[in-house]
């Protein structure tokens, strides 16, 4: 019962997104889309809500952090004055592929569940400390300094970003007590909340039956990585979804604007805040659209303050809170900043190639490859999901580089996850129009 | 060029949909592969299916937890120093009332702060001789002990 109502609390996040995409220039997506981006801007919104308040020295309360996320969610309104109403394409009833299509998803996000229920893909994250860390500051109402202070809790990561542990403690307050398999069920719910807002987000880029189809090939590619690589009830799945979407956002035609930056930067900002990989695709994501958009510099300056704008407000907030605390400055954990150990890249190269093909076998990264090399020669906007998964891995094995003894076990056990974004890029760019 | 020859060929959500059910039997098939008891059966910890040595960990801490009192101060020893750790890291999340110390850290030996618990969960080996324990209970891969008032 515990674990329905754990799950149930999390219905709050569409709830407190729905007052900004209730606007009517984001009628452009249809209702599944639109509940989910809602869901993924309540998100970031609760999180950045429950830092706020914590830097505040505010208990936390699941009335008070609703109202105050509500209160954000309607303010930013104000960002899209003037912005006009939009409505759906027409639907026609869809054809046998995009049938076919959904099924796949539907198959895709229930081996999910059933591996998720089996105990097939827990992640050992979620029993060594996100688990942890939602109860204890769901139980001190707050972020709970005394916890994260005590050194022998070292790897509980107190700088990691916040929104997992945050929304997990939100729902851990709601439903009375931390649920194990209700966190891992975050899996399979975040996967199929992708697949049922992907179509109609990619259907402003490409034909019903294309948008459909890719998003199956995501839906399965991711679902398939997170149960070889065990991500039940970690980051990483959120991480996936934010990302996925707010790229699959910015390659519509009707991207440019008020509405879709802003919505895409709220998906950044959710994506900065789930993981310290969500910082440098944003960012790389931001410049590449920009740099593909073209305008003036005063154009591009507002772009990229919508974009970027919602990040930089949430990680100066949490950041905020840990220099106030003295309880950290920076990611650490990774090494000294730019001291490189280049005598390791044969060995990262190696190890990536090694842990990655040992997850189901290499498929959920050659198979997109594949698609997206079958597809032929795509527009121009394929830059922007194929610079960005440039970006992202460079910046791994940038990452990668800075360890001292050599990465390879920290590869393993890593790498099939962080690089999980790198194929979804490859099905998005397969999928982008060609220019006439 | 009309909208439509602008979409990706007519041949690729085709192409993409194979792919996708491809790697959709992929995990469904690896599962089956499984023999059927081995299928049917209702996992009892989180970590059943992925990782063997720490579902273990995890039944230790529950099979323990009856003989613990409320609020626990405990340290747990293990030969292995991974699995100490492990089971140090578990049992932040699986006894959230509690304090755990460790005894070891990441592999260096942290005696001094694991001394002070006032009850030692002991996996896979007993506590050393000299940490003047009482036993309260053997369980499965283990046993729990409580620190005697000095004399």
């Amino acid at each position: 019962m515990e674990g329905a109502t754990w799950l149930a609390a999390l219905v709050f996040l569409p709830a407190v997104g729905s007052p900004l995409l209730a606007h009517r220039s984001f009628g452009r997506f249809p209702f599944w889309s639109r509940v989910v981006l809602s869901g993924a801007a309540g998100a970031a919104l609760v999180s950045f809500s429950m830092t706020l308040l914590a830097l505040a020295d505010r208990a936390w309360g699941v009335a008070v952090v609703v109202a105050l996320a509500t209160v954000l969610a309607s303010g930013m309104r104000v960002l899209l004055r003037g912005e006009p109403a939009t409505s759906p394409p027409e639907s026609a009833s869809p054809d046998v592929a995009e049938r076919l299509a959904g099924a796949i998803a539907c198959i895709a996000v229930i081996a999910a569940l059933l591996a998720t229920l089996g105990g097939a893909a827990t992640s050992v994250d979620l029993v060594f400390f996100w688990g942890a860390k939602a109860q204890q500051f769901a139980a001190a109402r707050g972020i709970d300094l005394a916890f994260l202070r005590n050194p022998a809790h070292q790897y509980m990561h107190p700088y990691y970003p916040p929104l997992v542990s945050n929304v997990f403690a939100f729902a851990t307050t709601a439903a009375g007590r931390f649920v194990w398999t209700a966190a891992a069920l975050t899996f399979p719910l975040t996967l199929a909340a992708l697949a049922a807002a992907l179509p109609g987000v990619l259907g402003g880029m490409t034909s019903a039956r294309a948008a459909a189809a890719t998003s199956a090939l995501v839906v399965t590619t991711l679902a398939c990585i997170g149960i070889q690589a065990d991500i039940a009830g970690n980051a990483d799945m959120p991480l996936y979804l934010f990302e996925t979407l707010a790229l699959a956002l910015l390659l519509r035609p009707d991207a440019a604007g008020a509405t879709g930056d802003l919505l895409a930067g709220l998906l950044f900002a959710a994506a900065a805040t789930a993981k310290v990989e969500g910082l440098p695709f944003a960012v790389s994501a931001t410049a590449l659209a920009l740099w593909l958009r073209g305008g003036t510099p005063a154009e591009r300056a507002k772009a990229s303050a919508r974009l970027l704008g919602p990040t930089a407000v949430a990680l100066a907030a949490w950041f905020g809170f840990g220099l106030s605390r003295k309880l950290f400055s920076a990611y650490s954990e990774y090494g000294r900043f730019f001291d490189i150990h280049l005598e390791h890249a044969g060995g990262i190269a190696a190890a990536i190639v090694t842990s990655v093909a040992a997850t189901g076998r290499g498929l959920a990264y050659v198979i997109p490859l594949l698609c997206l090399v079958g597809a032929g020669r795509r527009g121009r906007m394929a830059a922007l999901p194929l610079g960005t998964a440039a970006a992202l891995a460079g910046f791994l094995v940038f990452t990668y580089l800075h360890s001292t003894g050599g990465p390879a076990q920290w590869i393993g056990w890593s790498a099939p996850r962080v690089f999980a974004p790198v194929p979804v890029m490859f099905a998005l760019a397969a999928a982008c129009r060609r220019e006439a | 060029m009309n909208p439509a020859d602008a979409d990706p060929p007519g041949r690729s959500p085709r192409l993409w949909l194979i792919a996708a059910f491809a790697l959709c039997c992929f995990p469904i098939a690896a599962r089956t592969a499984h023999p059927l008891d081995e299928q049917l059966f209702v996992p009892i910890t989180p970590l059943d299916r992925t990782d063997g040595a720490r579902a273990e960990q995890w039944s230790f801490l529950e099979a323990c937890r009856p003989h613990l009192p409320p609020q626990p101060v405990f340290t747990i020893v293990a030969e292995d120093p991974d699995a100490a750790m492990s089971l140090f890291m578990m049992s932040i999340g699986a006894f959230p009332d509690s304090l755990p110390l460790p005894t070891m850290y990441y592999g260096m030996p942290a005696p001094e702060i694991g001394r002070q618990a006032d009850f030692v969960l002991a996996y896979r080996q007993p506590p050393l001789p000299h940490w003047n324990l009482r036993l309260v209970a053997r369980v499965r891969h283990g046993a729990v002990y409580a620190r005697l008032p000095a004399p």
